[in-house]
């Protein structure tokens, strides 16, 4: 380790600084969010490990995983460690988030690192800290696929020293050890980085097979990393097995797979980078395939394709790896054209490679300029302060606001309504059935239902429907509506609590926040 | 001068608890304590049996043990209490540090 290694210390800090930023008492995300947090805080609440599902998570369980956690267990565990280390029930979790979702930074700077040095590491972890991509899935909550992503450049480098060591059989079996440990630790993450991993495992020999005309690894010890993988998958999530091969349609568990086949309208997407559809938008917004929006402008074009240009030239054994790792990604874009509906996903991934490969690009200027060792250096030092500069302007500043703005208003829970969560969780039995009324963001929906820890009836409908009749309590939050003025929505709510509740016995009343008991319930 | 490798992270230790400490309180302390000596050290330690360079033996105890220690602990933690879980899977890391070593050297 090395001094400037300091540096990296300070990157850190900075982006667990700016992506903690939406971190406060009251939890945030959206989609799947509440799910991951009350999966640990649960695990943490009752002091055991669980391996079904809550009941009243019934809407996380789907026929394919049997009432089990639909991902490994692992990242919830950590959750449920985190709250018991931090002695609170949302920051210490959150932190641990922080933590993991931004490692994409130490993992990029550890692999430029040691394939390219300082610099290009240094300017490649500063650009990872502002990856859009990454923040958005952090901030949705999709927090396991964020952090399995910044496993791969250790599982890169990992790979390329057990390759790169051919001839010192001691190391090479180290490094082969490690490839599959953070393969199937990533896997513990997320499944679908574990196919993305195993692809570039094949990838980057292949290229060098055809760069040597000789495989560049022992038979015997690549067969032993497969068969190895697959068995330390099975140990390290024995549960979630059955549901992975559902979703990849190897077997019947009644998952939704749309089978593969080859479709050949979307053979033209080939000649692009990544082709965009439409149908990608019920997924994710629009700036999400923006590389202006996703690396702050087009500042940064010039010097990816310097970096590209500069890997394909050169053709050293760290250019070949880095270029596997393109060829990889660029396969997984492309999913599309055998069936896949994910390859969007992958573009996550795109901002640590090109990050590393803009950051090449810059130092590699130097190298095609014919100058004195000393002046050669000055001009580094003066492209890695322009570079740094351009990335607070063009880059920082807007993720800043991001960050700062996000989960501000109606997103959030507010104290009143987590306080009437933690009510129920304390006051009410446990097969109650509660009617959700009057929450207008729907993301808060479901965090009612986590944080509770009750079985909460919601539809898309300000007044719950579904289910309706099945009902024992109503919990009723006029809380959004005064925080968005809409006092017409208020009286609606009003004129349906003085009809349907009238002969409800009123629990609680606290902030906005109502909860009844219905009778004869 | 020349700075060992103990005192880098003995600085590094110090400026994430100052830092932890300065923007989430005694909750962030507690966090950052408990990741630390929970998570990092035990692999930290062991990964110092194989004859790592510094500062992949530092990255690699970050990323073994967010899967690792989770996954002995989730184990434990359905046949026993998951915060006794926590407590026997730390000591029998450091334990099987301490006896490995005994071999290893």
């Amino acid at each position: 380790m090395d001094k400037k290694d300091i540096f990296l210390v300070v990157l850190l800090l900075f982006a667990i600084y700016l992506w903690s930023l939406p971190v406060n008492n009251i939890p945030f995300g959206d989609v799947d969010s509440s799910v991951h947090f009350t999966s640990g805080d649960y695990m943490a609440t009752f002091d055991k490990s669980i391996t079904q599902l809550p009941s009243y998570m019934s809407y996380a369980i789907t026929a394919d995983t049997g009432g089990r956690f639909a991902y490994p267990p692992q990242f919830n565990a950590g959750e449920a460690i985190a709250q018991i280390l931090g002695g609170q029930r949302i920051i210490p979790v959150y932190l641990f988030i922080v933590l993991l979702c931004s490692s994409v930074v130490l993992s990029v700077y550890f692999l430029i690192r040691k394939l390219y040095g300082f610099f290009p590491a240094l300017l490649a972890a500063f650009l990872a800290i502002f990856s859009r991509r990454d923040i958005m899935y952090y901030l949705w909550g999709l927090w396991p696929q964020t952090i399995a992503f910044a496993f791969f450049p250790i599982v890169v480098y990992s790979y390329y020293k057990f390759i790169d060591l051919y001839d010192n059989k001691k190391e090479r079996i180290k490094y082969i050890l490690l490839t599959i440990l953070f393969i199937g630790l990533q896997y513990t993450f997320h499944p679908q980085l574990l196919f993305f991993s195993l692809t570039f495992v094949f990838i980057y020999p292949l290229v060098l097979f055809i760069k040597d005309k000789r495989l560049p690894f022992k038979i015997k010890d690549f067969s032993l990393l497969i068969v190895l993988l697959v068995v330390l998958i099975i140990i390290l999530a024995p549960l979630q097995l059955r549901t992975v091969l559902g979703n990849l349609g190897a077997i019947n568990t009644g998952a939704r797979t749309e089978g593969y086949s080859l479709k050949f309208d979307k053979i033209g997407g080939l000649f692009y980078w990544f082709k965009f559809y439409d149908d990608y938008l019920s997924s994710v917004p629009k700036p999400y395939f923006s590389y202006s929006y996703v690396y702050g402008g087009y500042w940064t074009f010039p010097l990816l394709i310097l970096g590209f240009a500069f890997l394909v030239i050169r053709r050293k054994k760290q250019d070949y790896l880095m270029i596997s790792w393109a060829i990889t990604l660029y396969l997984f874009l492309h999913m599309d054209i055998i069936g896949g509906n994910r390859s969007f996903r992958f573009l996550q991934i795109e901002a640590q490679l090109f990050s590393s490969i803009i950051a090449i690009g810059l130092i590699g200027i130097t190298s095609f300029i014919k100058l004195p060792e000393k002046q050669k250096n000055y001009l580094k030092y003066g492209l890695v302060l322009v570079f740094i500069i351009f990335g607070l302007f063009f880059n920082a500043k807007p993720v800043y606001s991001e960050l700062k703005s996000s989960y501000q208003g109606i997103t959030r829970m507010s104290e009143a309504e987590y306080n009437a969560a933690l009510w129920v969780r304390e006051n009410l039995p446990e097969d109650s059935l509660i009617l959700l009324a009057g929450t207008v963001a729907y993301n808060k929906k479901k965090w009612f239902l986590g944080l509770s820890f009750r079985h909460i009836l919601y539809d898309n409908q300000l007044i719950t429907q579904e289910d309706a009749d099945k009902a024992t309590h109503v919990l009723l939050d006029y809380s959004d509506m005064v925080m968005i003025g809409r006092k017409d929505l208020i009286e609606q709510l009003q004129k349906w609590e003085k009809t349907f509740l009238a002969n409800a016995t009123s629990l609680y009343d606290e902030g906005y926040v109502k909860v009844y008991k219905l009778e004869n319930r | 001068m020349k700075i060992g490798n103990k005192t880098i992270l003995l600085f590094v230790g110090i400026v994430y608890l100052i830092f932890f400490s300065l923007f989430f309180s005694l909750t962030g302390l507690r966090f950052i304590l408990g990741f630390l000596a929970i998570f990092i050290l035990p692999i930290y330690l062991l990964l110092g049996l194989f004859n790592f360079e510094q500062f992949e033996r530092l990255t690699y105890s970050f990323f073994l043990s967010i899967g690792i220690v989770p996954t002995l602990i989730y184990y434990l933690g359905i046949m026993i209490s998951f915060r006794i879980a926590i407590v026997v899977v730390f000591a029998t890391l450091v334990t099987a540090w301490v006896f490995l070593r005994k071999i290893v050297y």
